[in-house]
């Protein structure tokens, strides 16, 4: 894109890239692919009582499933949760994608939690990183073992300040940090998946105003 | 994958389908966001895949506090029966390497759901046109062979202009090229319809060439431009903007201006 001064800016789009022309993939490219593929897979690891009970067909059991992503939101947990309670960790979700460190890492980075005096309740804090193309798996598997009636899902998000757009001015704003819920009561489950509120103008637009 | 939010899944039987491609401005969407809310469309379904980067939000049309908190999803299938209209609303880019799988889903639910037609609605990289097609007014249109059959007489009555085929390589005349459909910045755009003639689905492409930026006014463009052919509202010279804007649209460029400034 031209400015005015004659300046030319590349311009983000949200556009999906050139779609390539199906170009004849021969098989090692398709082996490539393949073994990429199984690279990214989300894999889940249980303690080994929780994994038998799902080998034998049950889920688990859950009232309120509590979803922290991002670093504040999982810290948020720390300090209001887990320091509060005893917690069982059953398990957790490893990921390997682009942005994935060392394993140190990886191993606490999206552990599921259960208070041992109600077992009903679990949370997970997810403080990796989530690639586009995990995101879907990710939620499907996850959510795969657990019980989904009478499921209450909260989802624990973060956004930059500078990301928030409100009608009302700035000044206003005086209680950061402030909190726009996505909100839903029709549903059972109100679910915000990671990387909603950066790919969509949609979200941020709608009738979320602060607390 | 399609899923009714109905017990009973919803007749599309001789429907018209207009759905967007993801592309540059994202222009086809914005207009679909005008037909949603305009014709004032109930939802009947979503589409659950793994090829749209999964996301959620609260109702984009909504029109009192009590409709504003529902969830939606990112392709979700929207309905006027009495105009025979079906909409599919996609919000979300679609996956890189999932592109092809989305293309098929999308020319297999066209196939089994019985709709007469269907129309998507694109745009392509301005500064990309060649010298034919940088005459006359930017918008083109493309058709599969099985729908031309039956719409050939309405198109020439519009007298709309085709999209141009363009050469391989500019600048270098070569009998052995032959000149190629070229939509750059149109996402699954050319692949949607190659994919359709090869399937024999009745569909219709509307290109508008455009560029990043406030969109709003392209959206309009291609609205009305469609409303042309389809005439989904009937007296369109009443007011000056008859299409309704969604609240979702509220704060598209950013926060209100603080009046401390002044």
């Amino acid at each position: 894109m031209a400015t005015f001064f004659g300046e030319v800016l590349s311009v983000y789009s949200r556009a999906v890239e050139e779609d390539e022309e199906d170009l004849d993939e021969n098989e090692e490219d398709a082996e490539i692919r393949r073994e990429l593929e199984e690279k990214r897979e989300v894999n889940l690891h249980w303690s080994p009582e929780v994994s038998e009970s799902l080998k034998s067909g049950n889920k688990l059991p859950c009232s309120d499933f509590i979803l922290a992503v991002g670093h504040n939101a999982a810290r948020f947990l720390s300090v209001y949760a887990l320091t509060s309670e005893n917690w069982d960790a059953l398990g957790r979700a490893s990921v390997w994608n682009e942005r994935s460190g060392g394993v140190a890492s990886e191993e606490s980075a999206c552990v599921f939690y259960r208070p041992k005096d109600n077992p009903a309740v679990l949370i997970c804090q997810v403080t990796c990183y989530l690639a586009e193309d995990q995101l879907f798996q990710w939620t499907e598997k996850v959510f795969d073992c657990l019980q989904l009636r009478q499921l209450n899902v909260t989802v624990l998000s973060e956004s930059s300040v500078s990301d928030l757009r409100r009608r009302l001015p700035e000044q206003q704003l005086g209680s950061l940090p402030a909190l726009a819920p996505v909100r839903c009561f029709l549903w059972e489950a109100c679910l915000q998946i990671t990387g909603a509120a950066q790919h969509s103008d949609w979200t941020s637009g709608c009738s979320t105003e602060p607390l | 994958m399609f899923i009714s939010s109905e017990n009973s899944p919803p007749c599309f039987k001789d429907f018209t389908l207009v759905m967007p491609a993801v592309a540059v401005g994202n222009v086809g969407q914005l207009s679909v966001d005008l037909i949603v809310s305009t014709l004032n469309m109930s939802r009947v379904g979503y589409m659950h895949t793994d090829c749209l980067i999964p996301m959620t939000g609260n109702n984009p049309y909504a029109t009192s506090n009590e409709n504003a908190e529902e969830l939606h999803t990112p392709a979700e299938v929207y309905t006027a029966a009495e105009l025979k209209l079906a909409v599919l609303q996609i919000r979300a880019p679609i996956i890189q390497s999932k592109s092809k799988k989305f293309r098929q889903l999308l020319v297999s639910w066209i196939k089994s759901s019985g709709f007469s037609r269907a129309v998507v609605l694109s745009s392509s990289q301005a500064y990309q046109r060649d010298d034919q097609q940088m005459k006359g007014i930017p918008l083109r249109y493309l058709v599969t062979p099985s729908l031309l059959k039956d719409s050939e007489d309405a198109l020439k009555e519009l007298s709309w202009r085709e999209m141009e085929r363009v050469s391989a390589y500019p600048g270098l005349t070569d009998a052995n090229t032959e000149p190629r459909l070229y939509v750059p910045g149109g996402g699954i755009t050319k692949g949607l319809y190659t994919d359709s003639c090869a399937e024999d689905v009745p569909l219709a492409v509307l290109i508008l060439f455009c560029s990043e930026g406030d969109n709003i006014p392209d959206a309009f463009t291609l609205v009305n431009h469609l409303n042309d052919w389809l005439h989904l509202l009937d007296d369109p010279s009443q007011k000056p903007n008859k299409w309704k804007i969604p609240t979702s649209w509220n704060l598209l460029f950013g926060s209100g201006i603080p009046p401390a400034l002044f």
